[in-house]
């Protein structure tokens, strides 16, 4: 640990560690520095000269940001003084902001409009020049109007930190202005669409598209919620205007920070607008589609399960209370066949692990994932590893193929990972002597790997399911082993589930039962062989155009529930937008088809999901022989993750 | 006195991979400056690729300096200082006077690329202003506008 420095701010004694700044040591005593270019986890600039404060010894006020604690300093951040220099700057900036906040849509999060009231400065003294100008580059994703920019340069920072670098500052004096080279698109430049620009804009001059000509964002609910696009879980914020979802953005953003989220879980709820959503059942005779009603619809699946031989599939796309209730109704009904999907690439072992959160991580151990945002293979996790790194946690990757995040690394070793743990294992419980480190062998850059995780006071490894066995037996029980899921509640499904199956989800799918449904959105591509196939999801794609009933399901912002997300954590949805007629949810369909198999479901209380999510055994050392085996090959996992990707570059062009 | 062996730590956090191909990108550029008398927008491409940075980092670092161009350049460069002394001193009506005789605006290059038309902070010999400088080599001071006219010119020789 750093050491501390005691100080004073605004009379509060304040204790942190060295190396913090101002802003950040006020924060920890609930003092406000007002500020618009700071940006958490990066260094300070002192660019937007509003954060200016006094400390006692000093000729002149300096910024917050840029000024790191000393001991004994005595610091004022409000004083007749300061508010007349705050206001002053605030009159420039002002000077070249277009003083137009009557159209303006970003009233509510405007982080100007905030500071000019609080200073009460409505027009600026100076004559209003027109700096900047709108930019033409159509795309359905991020709109860029360079008039309203105040050089704040938090779009640049974020762009270059997340390791995209799309965004950069142009140009000198008067005619410094942020863009893309030679102005030319975002698209061209390599841009993903993350959104992390618009995210940390203070002002109007980046906004999201499908939000423009949807009022003012003072107007909006704002909704905690979770992606379900993929197993990163994104925790997120939605915005709804007159019950419409109008705006997505990462959650717990007071200050517009760390937060990340991309393209997909920004902007996919507009993306999937395209696609057919599912507002009435649907089953098939004879080979074509027909719209049917309810009752007839939960009339045959009711006649399909009362002739036996069912099975019950919960998909990792499902909430946890959801998982229960499926469970309520297979036990209630007597079925049996009860799976999840997320067995098809995870054991149950590696998913019901014990929690751990890779922001305290000092060493991560990557190992057989390549997290890209390029790829739109775990966008975020790639853009969380690079945050760690660059606030100095280390990272190993072990993987059989080259990764976008091996530059970034320590060590990156290349090889068959189970061999490569192995080996890691071993020395990692030995003293490796100081001369086989400066070797170039294999062996010396495993030992350099083994060195820097017996130095590392939190190591997480972090892995591809398949190999989670082999890192358990690589490390014991010295720190916790993290698998990635494909899926963005697989943890809770694992966990939530009742063990043991009868027949497990492969054999589910593969026509060991004459009837199956499934709840939620299956990892497309698998074939299924069942001889009456429901699905109940929300759009009408994948699996749902090999069923012979389709009913319609709820998205995530229509529900409240919880998810257990990678890390383990669990993570809270709150419904945002009502359930559209026409819908019903899992609970309404398992309820209705219990009554009408002369069933009583008692639904299990909310704090059951509270205590399933806790049952974590703690991981044990076995025989690699005797460990899980997945269902789909990798290249069919990642081929998962990526067709989402198709909708993000179909909708570019 | 002891010398320390081990550089200081510090010193290695600014010695990364990233910082010293960032520190090559003005050496490289005036290299492709030099050959091309611009800076091609293809070359920059190849430059970032070389040296594993984004484009922006390279455009970023080009656009900050007045040495670099973006777009070709004449044959010649006239350069008219409009410096507070050159100002003063009468530099906005040499600079009417180039404009209109090479029918060019400040910055422009005519499309044969005989000549650029540029405007310049201060070139740092303010007792003889006005000044107006010929490819960097020849400084003229004290110059007028029928001056300027001659100048123009021998430059740029239009066929009557």
């Amino acid at each position: 640990m750093e050491p501390n420095v005691k100080l004073t701010i605004d009379g509060y004694a304040v204790t942190v560690p060295v190396g913090t700044n101002l802003l950040e040591a006020a924060q920890t005593v609930g003092v406000e520095i007002p500020h618009l270019c700071y940006l958490k986890s990066f260094l300070g600039i002192g660019a937007c000269r509003i954060c200016l404060v006094e400390i006692a010894g000093f000729r002149a006020p300096v910024t917050a940001c840029t000024t790191l604690v000393q001991a004994d300093m005595l610091v004022i951040t409000d004083s007749a003084r300061l508010r007349a220099d705050r206001k002053f700057v605030l009159d420039l900036i002002l000077s070249v902001h277009p003083p137009r906040c009557g159209q303006c849509e970003k009233v509510g999060v405007c982080q100007l409009i905030k500071y000019a009231s609080k200073y009460r400065i409505g027009k600026s003294t100076f004559e209003y020049t027109e700096i900047g100008q709108a930019v033409t580059d159509p795309n359905p994703f991020i709109r860029r109007d360079m008039r309203y920019c105040i050089l704040c340069g938090k779009c640049v920072r974020i762009c270059q930190g997340q390791g995209t670098n799309v965004l950069a500052f142009l140009g000198r004096g008067i005619k410094l202005g942020v863009g893309t080279p030679a102005a030319s698109s975002l698209k061209d430049n390599g841009c993903t669409f993350c959104g992390s620009c618009v995210e940390v804009c203070p002002v109007s001059a980046l906004a999201e598209v499908p939000k423009l000509g949807k009022g003012r964002e003072i107007k909006y609910t704002k909704t905690a919620s979770v992606c379900m696009q993929c197993g990163n879980a994104c925790p997120t914020q939605v915005a709804t205007y007159e019950d419409e979802l109008v705006k997505v953005n990462a959650l717990d953003n007071a200050d517009q920070t760390t937060g990340y989220l991309c393209a997909v879980g920004r902007f996919g709820f507009y993306l999937r607008q395209g696609e057919k959503r599912l507002t009435t059942p649907l089953k098939k005779s004879s080979g074509i589609w027909q719209e049917t009603d309810w009752t007839e619809a939960l009339t045959i699946i009711s006649q399909r399960f009362k002739k036996g031989n069912s099975g019950l599939i919960a998909t990792g796309t499902i909430l946890n209370q959801e998982v229960l209730d499926l469970a309520t109704f297979a036990q209630a009904t007597q079925i049996s066949n009860l799976a999840g999907t997320p067995a098809l690439y995870a054991s149950n072992e590696a998913l019901r692990a014990p929690a751990a959160q890779l922001e305290q991580a000092d060493l991560i151990i990557l190992v057989g994932l390549n997290p890209s945002q390029q790829q739109r293979v775990f966008p975020a996790l790639d853009a969380v590893i690079k945050s760690r790194v660059r606030q100095g946690a280390k990272l190993v990757v072990l993987n059989d193929v080259a990764t976008g995040l091996g530059a970034l690394a320590e060590v990156e070793i290349l090889d068959e990972p189970v061999m490569l743990l192995e080996a890691f294992g071993r020395c990692a419980g030995m003293s490796i002597p100081q001369d086989v480190l400066g070797a170039t062998t294999q062996a010396a850059i495993i030992a350099k790997a083994a060195k820097l995780y017996q130095a590392a006071q939190n190591p997480v490894l972090l892995c591809e399911p398949a190999y989670y066995q082999a890192c358990v037996n690589a490390i014991g029980n010295k720190g916790p082993v993290l698998v990635m899921p494909y899926e963005a509640n697989a943890k809770g499904v694992a966990l939530m589930l009742p063990a043991p199956e009868q027949l497990n989800c492969r054999e589910l799918l593969n026509g060991g039962v004459d009837t199956l449904y499934i709840a939620g959105e299956m990892l497309a591509g698998k074939n299924v062989q069942t001889d009456f196939l429901i699905v109940q999801q929300p759009y009408f794609n994948g699996v749902a155009l090999q069923a012979d009933i389709v009913l319609p399901a709820p998205l995530p912002w229509e529900k409240t529930g919880t998810v257990v997300d990678w890390q383990g954590q669990l993570k809270n949805l709150q419904q945002a937008c009502p359930v559209p007629p026409g819908v019903k949810t899992y609970r309404q369909v398992f309820s209705e088809l219990g009554q009408m198999l002369g069933c009583r479901l008692e639904w299990t209380a909310e704090d059951a999901v509270i205590a399933a999510a806790q049952l974590r055994p703690e991981p044990v050392v076995r025989e690699l022989s005797t460990a899980f085996t997945p269902a789909l090959s990798l290249v069919e996992r990642v081929k998962l993750l990526k067709e989402l990707n198709g909708l993000v570059a179909r909708s570019l062009e | 006195m002891e010398i320390k062996s081990e550089i200081d730590s510090n010193v290695l956090t600014v010695l990364t991979d990233e910082q010293k191909k960032k520190a090559m990108i003005i050496q490289a550029l005036f290299v492709i400056q030099k050959e091309h008398n611009y800076l091609p927008a293809e070359q920059l491409k190849q430059l970032s690729e070389r040296l594993e940075l984004s484009t922006a980092d390279i455009y970023s670092t080009a656009s900050f300096y007045k040495q670099f161009y973006m777009q070709p350049r004449g044959k010649n460069v006239v350069c008219v200082c409009v410096g507070t002394a050159c100002h003063v001193s009468g530099a906005p009506e040499i600079l009417e006077t180039f404009e209109k005789t090479f029918d060019l605006k400040a910055g422009e290059t005519d499309p044969d690329l005989n000549v650029t038309l540029e405007t310049v902070g201060c070139v740092g010999c303010c007792g003889l202003a006005p000044v107006v400088t010929v490819n960097e080599a020849e400084i003229l001071g004290e110059i007028t506008t029928a001056e300027a006219e001659k100048v123009a010119g021998k430059v740029w020789p239009k066929e009557a």
